[in-house]
């Protein structure tokens, strides 16, 4: 790897670890931090999901329980939905008071998008894998991100 | 100020460290990490989903996938 890629990914990691540690808040005297954290969790177990998810794809791949084609249709789909999660993640992540009626409506958009993508893997990549083993288990996955998306229900 | 807030302010400065540069920094993100464990007793991957790093990871997989997948798909032209 070349150094300029090691250290870049090194800044963004100390950065990234040093405003998610000491920014983050753990404080809840007022109540008012609770569904921020909820929704940072909730945000946190989409990216761990589809991190598990990619994580299995290659597993089954390997031992052929994937043919190439379902690897590259899953694989297109993940990333498109990996983009989606990503800014609503951001989003989430840059609250720092509980949202007014604008910035629901904004996160419901970004949400709306989340949902979508989701849905596109599920039908497009998930439910046309031949194996039933696999599609079992990928399924999973999608259930455990419906999930957290259905935290954000308050929102709307 | 803290030592993290020092960290967060010096890292946007550093101008694209040449390879001597780049293993201190990974010698202190190592230690950084190393620090957070033993206080947090998060693991490493905890950590980095905390830190918010674990949606570029999953970037950085898919496009390595993408790569090998459209690779084996097209083969070169002859």
């Amino acid at each position: 790897m070349k150094p300029r890629a090691i250290s870049t990914g090194l800044m963004l990691l100390l950065v990234a670890a040093c405003l998610s540690l000491t920014a983050c808040p753990n404080g809840n005297s007022d109540g008012t931090t609770d569904p921020l954290r909820k929704y940072a969790k909730a945000a946190d177990n989409m990216a761990g999901a589809i991190n598990s998810m990619i994580k299995a794809k290659r597993s089954l791949a390997q031992s052929n329980r994937l043919t190439p084609a379902e690897e590259l249709r899953l694989t297109e789909k993940l990333l498109t939905a990996n983009t989606a999660v990503s800014t609503f993640n951001t989003r989430v992540k840059s609250l720092t008071v509980a949202p007014d009626a604008g910035t629901k409506a904004e996160l419901v958009n970004l949400l709306s998008n989340v949902t979508a993508t989701i849905n596109d893997l599920n039908t497009g990549g998930v439910l046309g894998i031949s194996n039933p083993e696999s599609k079992q288990k990928m399924t999973k996955f999608i259930d455990t991100i419906n999930a957290a998306i259905a935290v954000f229900s308050s929102l709307q | 100020m803290d030592w993290m807030t020092i960290i967060v302010n010096l890292l946007p400065l550093v101008p694209a460290p040449g390879a001597g540069q780049a293993t201190v920094l990974a010698q202190l993100a190592l230690e950084l990490i190393g620090r957070i464990k033993s206080q947090t007793g998060m693991t490493t991957e905890q950590i980095f989903e905390r830190a918010g790093l674990t949606l570029e990871e999953n970037k950085r997989m898919l496009l390595e996938d993408l790569e090998r997948l459209q690779g084996s798909h097209n083969p070169p032209s002859s």
